[in-house]
């Protein structure tokens, strides 16, 4: 491990201590980076690439039960888990979308149901974090323009993406006039964001 | 445009194939069977509305030679040498076992030497496609079964290679066919080896190139194959095999319009020029279909016991590998007399829907079996651990 990654680590927070609380023991070497915090993985993770099929991930936990994730060819996700001393798993088979959905609620990231925030860290630019914020615009600021409202002079965060019945407007230019209901996407430091939804979003 | 006109007969015939394809998606069955059953209707055993063409043999053709160029791109020899064991034990059994009850029941019907070696090589020769969709769409994708059908499916292909050329050596001199073979090969692999960073750099493109090489690349191997007289079919899997060496994601996403499209042609225009007139009758063709279903019994439960010691885990070996596919019917398009073609026609259609029905129910076959037999033998408890 880099030392510069080591010294730019964070005290645990509550999310990282979650994935150590597992006892360390010998496994098959998989290193996952959170939050810069290195964990090593409790469990032996086997992946295995079957010719026509696509790959497969299994691992059996501390508690005997086995997990197997298959990324087919086709593009589905099917994911089995065999509860320990049975003998039929049971299946469920996912669209990459729903996949992807599903390792954000076991990582963590989603903060509510229908407002989620993403950190990205990138170690290599002196640790350069940035978050990306989806809020829900309400009535009190519907017909204003992003000009109107001055948000970048303000809060120094920017939209980036508003989505709207379904429709998605990336870079929306500052002509662009909100409607209640639309999400937006907001990038920024966790400060400045916190700043655009106390100016912005009750204004 | 009085071109599209003059082709009217495979836009027909594509049509229907649409049709029956949106069908047998629906239920969850393989489509195969359907495309050869259309063109049986349309063709000159039934309705006799499409004949074949120039046109439509050369874009059979170009379905074939995709097929086999996308055998060739699964074919990785590292991944296949890294798992040897796997792939020999189960491979060897289900070659033996099927060839040979394939070999001598074709014989012993009735077909000549060549054709009965014909008839068992598309009787031995399970359907990837098939097997690997019935696995996922099954959800048994985890079971250990699975594994051992998926390798088994690999030494086919590799088998299959053997076959192509065994059967297209023919009346030649076998020698200087070796040396033609062997030449061809290396072209391929030196192309491979050096152009490599090259390849990769067309397949990175975001025009038309990437797709327009893949297409020109499969098509150049398999004419210049027959202007120096090897067999066409052989090196467009080697040149698989060989690219599989770079990006074979890249060539795979490129190669499968032309396949997907070309294929259907291909299998439907196998079924228009079937003729039943003067051919093997019916009992032959119910023997061969029974045997088909009964000899992949036989070498599951054989490599199940071989493997796991259970006889139990060679049915769901068996289910998965009861279709016969695409490469019986190419090998009855390529070296099949008349009666041959209909016989493999008819085993590909009835074990592609047994094998299909099968392995959906396999399960409930399973349960049912254990315990009508558990009534005799003792708890059903017990025996599920002994067969762990």
């Amino acid at each position: 491990m880099p030392g510069a990654r080591a010294g730019a680590s964070r005290p645990l927070n509550e999310k990282t201590l979650f994935y150590c609380a597992g006892r360390p023991r010998e496994h098959s070497g998989i290193v996952i980076y959170y939050r810069n915090v290195c964990i090593t993985t409790v469990m032996a993770l086997r992946s295995l690439n079957l010719p026509g099929v696509g790959t497969k991930y299994e691992f059996e936990t501390d508690k005997g039960d086995t997990v197997a994730l298959f990324f087919t060819k086709i593009g589905t996700i099917q994911m089995y888990t065999l509860q320990k001393g049975c003998r039929t798993p049971s299946a469920a088979e996912m669209t990459p979308v729903e996949a992807r959905r599903l390792g954000n609620i076991l990582t963590g990231a989603i903060i509510e149901a229908d407002q989620e925030s993403v950190e990205i860290a990138f170690s290599a630019l002196a640790d350069l974090r940035v978050t990306i914020h989806t809020y829900i615009v309400p009535a009190a600021i519907a017909g204003k323009t992003i000009q109107d409202l001055q948000i970048r002079a303000k809060t120094g965060t920017t939209i980036i993406a508003v989505s709207r019945n379904d429709k998605n407007i990336i870079n929306p230019p500052p002509s662009f006039v909100f409607a209640a209901g639309d999400a937006v996407l907001v990038i920024g430091e966790t400060d400045q964001l916190r700043l655009f939804e106390h100016e912005i979003m009750v204004d | 445009m009085e071109g599209i006109l003059a082709a009217g007969g495979i836009i027909l015939a594509l049509t229907v194939c649409l049709v029956l394809a949106l069908i047998s998606k629906y239920l969850t069955i393989p489509a195969i069977p359907f495309y050869i059953i259309a063109g049986v209707i349309l063709g000159k055993a039934g309705l006799g509305v499409v004949v074949s063409d120039p046109v439509s043999s050369f874009f059979a053709e170009l379905g074939l030679i995709f097929l086999l160029f996308f055998v060739g791109l699964g074919i990785r020899v590292d991944k296949i040498v890294e798992n040897r064991n796997a792939v020999l034990t189960s491979g060897i059994i289900d070659l033996n076992v099927n060839m040979l009850i394939g070999f001598v029941a074709a014989y012993l019907l009735g077909f000549p030497l060549i054709d009965a070696l014909v008839v068992a090589a598309a009787f031995y020769i399970s359907s990837t496609a098939m097997a690997v969709t019935s696995l996922v769409e099954n959800r048994k994708l985890m079971m250990r079964e699975a594994e051992t059908v998926i390798w088994l499916m690999v030494f086919e292909d590799l088998i299959m290679i053997v076959i192509l050329a065994l059967l297209s050596a023919g009346n030649e001199n076998l020698l200087l066919f070796a040396v033609k073979i062997m030449i061809g090969l290396g072209v391929l692999y030196a192309l491979a080896h050096y152009g490599k960073e090259f390849l990769v750099s067309i397949l990175d493109r975001e025009d038309e190139l990437p797709v327009l090489f893949t297409f020109v690349a499969v098509l150049a191997t398999a004419g210049s194959a027959l202007y120096f007289g090897i067999p066409d079919t052989l090196m467009v899997i080697a040149l698989g095999a060989a690219i599989a060496t770079t990006d074979p994601d890249a060539f795979e996403q490129h190669a499968r319009p032309f396949k997907d499209v070309f294929m259907v042609i291909f299998f439907v225009f196998f079924g228009i020029s079937i003729t039943f007139s003067g051919s093997v009758n019916i009992g032959v063709m119910a023997v061969i279909c029974i045997l088909a279903i009964v000899s992949k019994l036989v070498s599951g439960v054989l490599t199940a016991i071989a493997l796991y010691g259970s006889a139990k885990s060679g049915i769901e070996i068996w289910v998965n590998t009861i279709g016969r596919g695409e490469f019986s019917i190419a090998l009855a398009a390529l070296y099949g007399s008349p009666p041959v073609a209909v016989t493999i026609a008819v085993m590909v259609i009835v074990t592609s829907l047994v094998g299909s029905f099968a392995a959906k129910y396999s399960s409930d076959l399973l349960r049912i079996g254990l315990s009508g037999r558990s009534r005799h033998h003792g708890p059903p408890a017990r025996r599920g651990h002994a067969g762990r």
